[in-house]
């Protein structure tokens, strides 16, 4: 293997060699500067293959590098003779640019109702050029067949608005069919043209000298900190202008503190310290709110597990209680399994957005705040939880099933922005707050809603209702 | 939410500042409100849509058809715009 990609391999993974040697070819030819550009903007961290790939920013990433060897940009993309349209037309798309307000109007017979592009609203040709590619068989591309929407299936490419904006930095975007139905929608084919036929991109700027000009500055990965041209990885939204990372590394209003606590002695988990020798935990900053310390005041000893890439912190407390928490190779708090307690304060982990997992199955009641900004979390395991405050779970955007068969009461703002949750199921739950699962009904995913028939809400009852005359017309799912 | 302050505006190129003076530049258009914004007004964004990887955001009337619906403040497609001492409450357009 290539000097560099095993230097690559060491400190970031091997996937993140595999995708350097993919992307750069020509600088891997010259031995020691990949390795080198890589060390020098990113400081080590085993999970920027997966940030990279995940934020769909290989392409932005691609650049970045090659502007950073001084190669320039021109060096990464596919060269071609041919015109956009005749590019598109072998894609499978007839493409349309835009000069007047009404050519732009013929194009709103191909959106939902719901989802017309902003674009519709008018004025856009001020600020950008506008295009748009439409699939040649559009028409037997039906919105009814595709119920779960997802931002690149065959729908959702099968009407694209290409538009750079006109001012010196010609920003790309391609707009999406389903637009807000979908996440990111102004971001389709990750606003890469060549991600839609390779050759697009020199395309654009040969015809039309369109062409994004990306500036050296203007990459940004999301949670990372550049600070002094090096990207940091962040475990959090900033906290007070604090931000921590993997490797015990501290960003302190754009300060850097890497060395403030040893790994020998501590692991740092998103905003929290663990004393390796006593198993105490403790906040990095004392006025950060956060009733997650309180609830692990009683341990005593803390063991590691190393499993899968992963580590499970094994705690135990003063009457042998135990209690494990499952840490990524970030160490973000990813999982937890706590049944020693009964009742869980305010702003419980109200700032880990990477939790997964969480079994607690002796907790009945819930202050507020609880996994506030928590988008990650998949599966959730309190059994006996009669009630929950204002504000809990309400970032989450991952569970699919939340099952409570204890529970009363929920507060304002009840996993708000839920939308691909399936099944609810809290058959004694008589009283919810505002705003309880309002992105899962806008959104209409959930199969199965089992609340007490005492529950006077009447979004709750409507949405019961629509699902009792799904069942009846076609669906056959479950309702109560 | 946070309150970023309008430091420079060129053709839509907006420059805010936060109170830890965290610098951030978005490519931002304003549909259908009757004043635009000016240097020294303020915005108030969701921490979710600061770090969003697009840079370029077009907000209009809560009570649009373009956009979400959104119905409570902690949405992070809900915004305010404050100009002068006058707060406008806006959603994020897409599209």
């Amino acid at each position: 293997m290539n000097k560099d990609l095993k230097i690559i391999k060491k400190k970031y993974g091997e996937n993140m060699a595999k995708l350097c040697r993919s992307l750069f070819p020509t600088i891997l030819q010259e031995e020691g500067l990949l390795s080198s550009l890589l060390l020098e903007n990113f400081e080590v961290n085993r999970s920027l293959y997966d940030d990279l790939v995940s934020n769909d920013l290989v392409s932005k990433f691609k650049n970045y590098i090659y502007i950073a060897s001084g190669l320039g940009m021109d060096t990464c993309y596919p060269d071609t003779s041919k015109t956009p349209k005749e590019l598109l037309d072998e894609a499978g798309y007839i493409l349309y640019e835009c000069k007047s307000e009404e050519e732009i109007q013929y194009f709103t017979k191909y959106y939902k109702e719901n989802e017309q592009l902003c674009t519709f609203n008018g004025g856009r040709l001020e600020d950008c050029h506008v295009f748009f590619a439409v699939k040649k068989d559009v028409d037997s591309i039906k919105r009814e067949d595709f119920p779960n929407p997802q931002r690149q299936d065959l729908y959702g490419t099968s009407v694209i608005s290409i538009q750079f904006t006109k001012d010196e930095y010609c920003t790309l975007s391609i707009k999406n069919r389903y637009n807000h139905t979908v996440n990111e929608p102004d971001a389709t084919f990750s606003n890469d043209l060549d991600n839609i036929i390779p050759g697009l991109t020199t395309a654009f700027n040969n015809t039309y000298g369109l062409k994004e000009n990306i500036s050296f500055e203007d990459f940004e990965i999301p949670d990372y900190k550049k600070i002094d041209n090096k990207f940091y990885k962040c475990n959090t939204f900033g906290i007070h202008n604090v931000y921590y990372g993997p490797n015990n590394t501290i960003i302190d209003n754009n300060s850097v503190i890497k060395d403030k606590y040893p790994p020998e002695q501590y692991i740092l988990m998103d905003y929290f310290l663990v004393d390796l020798k006593t198993g105490k935990i403790s906040l990095c900053d004392d006025s950060i709110q956060d009733s997650f310390v309180d609830s692990m005041k009683d341990v005593n000893s803390v063991k590691i597990e190393k499993k899968n890439g992963n580590r499970i912190l094994h705690f135990t407390t003063n009457n042998n209680g135990k209690i494990d928490i499952e840490l990524n190779k970030s160490n973000s708090i990813i999982g937890i399994v706590n049944n020693e307690i009964e009742e869980i304060d305010n702003n419980f982990l109200s700032e880990c957005r990477n939790i997964q997992q969480i079994e607690m199955n002796n907790v009945k009641k819930v202050k507020n705040n609880f996994l506030y900004t928590c988008e990650s979390l998949k599966e959730i395991h309190m059994d006996k939880v009669e009630e929950f405050g204002d504000r809990c779970l309400c970032y989450n955007e991952s569970t699919e099933e939340l099952i409570f068969p204890q529970l009363k009461k929920v507060g304002q703002n009840f996993s708000y922005m839920n939308h691909k949750i399936k099944r609810f199921v809290a058959p004694q739950l008589e009283k919810n707050g505002q705003y309880f699962l309002t992105n899962a009904f806008n959104h209409r995913c959930l199969q199965e809603l089992t609340i007490s028939s005492l529950n006077e809400d009447p979004l709750c009852k409507c949405y019961q209702n629509y699902y009792t005359e799904q069942s009846i017309n076609e669906r056959g799912g479950k309702s109560r | 939410m946070t309150r970023l302050i309008i430091e420079n505006i060129e053709k839509n190129n907006y420059l805010l500042r936060d109170k830890d003076n965290n610098v951030y530049k978005f490519h931002i258009l304003f549909y259908d409100i009757e004043k635009k914004p000016k240097v020294g007004d303020s915005l108030f964004l969701h921490k979710k849509l600061i770090t969003s990887p697009n840079h370029s955001l077009n907000f209009g009337p809560l009570n649009s058809k373009y956009g979400k619906n959104i119905l409570s403040i902690e949405d992070p497609d809900f915004i305010i715009l404050t100009i002068d001492k006058d707060n406008l409450y806006l959603k994020r357009f897409y599209g």
